[in-house]
């Protein structure tokens, strides 16, 4: 079995539309949880949301190419992009036909569809966007990344709603580890805000109507947001060789099913995945110092994850470090296993720990060291990053931090 | 008519990324070197453009800018 490293970072989310602005973001405990504007949000109970504000899609494509592509895909686009300069890839015609691309999506281009049906329903017209199907298939972003960069290996998009792209980057993992493919784009990219996914999000009862306090005893629910989020990973071998700088290193992927409710989570569901995630990566749960949680800021995944933490780690769970970053970008669905993932690779890196913001008070229910509203120094050596999500279908990270 | 000439040319000039000076009535589809997909998106620009529906059967009969006139004039007299 190979090592995995990661060689390529790209982001664009609502903290930032690069690396660097997104982690000054993040140590600075900034939020990005504001009144939504992509739609009319006037007829909505739950008016606050985490976009990617003053997008201008004419800096990053042509006009024809920008209205063909959906935002989802636009945002998977531009940070592969980000994260192929950033490691430094040098395409062979050998290494584009053996590249992996693989995205993950909840609800892919929504918006054309939702924007579609205005028109047929609505306005009565007999006819949607001839693009509409390209653009709304959850594998555009990954389509695109291919076609633009001549990529012919394996290129799929995996959709398990908020845990797809912590699926995509742990396939990307094992399909590396076992020697099938020696690099990999991986991610995940979502843009949920048109007025009939907000609607359907919110006839759910789980957005806040306020802002998202992970953790907090007086949380009341989660904040959507969108992004674009991508990692390069490939063979240590293969990094060391050519003298990538390497972000750190992916260590182990775990991955579980509840198989007990179709919203609801359970705290055994997330417990196995985290464990399987520390067993493939062959290490005791103790030399867990940080934590990157799901932390939605619901009632019920808050505590849930709590005391599948205290399942898993014992006693540790008291002296770790656990935080939730969608305090800051909101829940990016599709998005929100790879920007988190992002997070804490960075984390381990920098040796900061990014902060729930947004906390006010404990809840006995929780209360672990959720690193409330100040990023803190830490140096750790492993961190583990979940996604959980609706349907029961769970993933968790392994990272490793690079030897300086 | 010369309000609808202008407006539909510059639909054509916006969608396929030409100057409009190089969008004649006699500027045909062919010529514009697009596949079937390009054609489908253009003439959704013109429908888009005035608010209208071309029929399917006279869809595959535009050929020209000034078929695209004509089609407009059609539907919006």
């Amino acid at each position: 079995m190979h090592r995995v490293a990661i060689t390529g970072m790209g982001v664009i989310c609502p903290l930032g539309k690069s690396i660097p602005d997104f982690w000054e973001a993040l140590t600075r405990g900034q939020t990005a949880i504001g009144p939504i504007e992509l739609t009319d949000s006037s007829t909505l109970k739950c008016q606050n949301g985490a976009e990617v504000r003053d997008y201008d899609p004419g800096r990053f494509f042509d006009l024809q190419r920008s209205e063909s592509i959906d935002r989802f895909a636009q945002f998977a686009l531009i940070a592969a992009r980000q994260a192929i300069e950033d490691a430094g890839v040098q395409w062979s015609p050998e290494l584009r036909s053996t590249a992996a691309v693989i995205t993950g999506s909840c609800a892919g281009g929504q918006s054309a569809v939702d924007k579609g049906f205005f028109e047929l329903y609505r306005r009565g017209r007999p006819r949607v966007h001839p693009l509409t199907i390209p653009k709304t298939m959850a594998n555009a972003g990954a389509s695109h990344i291919a076609i633009e960069f001549g990529i012919t290996g394996p290129a799929f998009t995996i959709s398990t709603a908020c845990s797809s792209s912590a699926h995509a980057i742990g396939l990307a993992y094992t399909t590396i580890a076992s020697g099938a493919v020696s690099l990999a784009i991986a991610g995940g990219s979502e843009a949920p805000f048109s007025y009939g996914m907000l609607k359907a999000w919110e006839a759910l009862r789980v957005i806040s109507p306020t802002t998202c306090r992970p953790f907090s005893i007086d949380r009341n629910g989660m904040i959507l947001g969108e992004a674009g989020a991508m990692i390069v990973l490939e063979t240590m071998e293969s990094a060391l060789a050519r003298g990538a700088h390497i972000h750190g290193e992916l260590a182990g992927f775990g991955m579980s099913s509840d198989a007990c409710h179709i919203t609801h989570p359970s705290s055994d569901g997330a417990a196995s995945a985290m464990q399987r995630a520390l067993k493939n990566a062959g290490i005791q749960p103790e030399c867990i110092g940080y934590i990157n949680a799901h932390g939605t800021g619901t009632e019920i995944n808050d505590s849930t994850e709590s005391a599948a933490v205290r399942k898993v780690f014992g006693t540790h769970a008291e002296k770790l470090a656990l935080s939730s970053t969608k305090s800051m970008h909101g829940h990016t669905l599709g998005a929100a296993g790879a920007l988190e993932a992002i997070a804490s690779v960075l984390a381990l890196g920098k040796g900061i720990l990014p902060p729930t913001a947004n906390f006010t008070q404990p809840d006995p229910r929780c209360s672990l060291d959720v690193v409330p509203n100040v990023a803190r120094s830490a140096e750790v050596e492993y961190c583990l990053s979940n996604s959980f999500a609706f349907g029961g279908l769970n993933a968790s990270l392994v990272f490793r931090r690079a030897y300086r | 008519m010369a309000e609808i000439e202008e407006r539909v040319r510059s639909v054509v000039s916006r969608d396929r990324g030409i100057p409009i000076d190089a969008v004649t009535m006699d500027s045909r589809i062919e010529d514009m070197h697009m596949d079937s997909l390009e054609t489908a998106n253009l003439l959704f620009a013109l429908e888009d453009e005035f608010d209208f529906s071309i029929p399917d059967d006279e869809i595959k009969l535009i050929r020209s800018v000034r078929d695209m006139v004509a089609a407009v004039e059609r539907r919006t007299a």
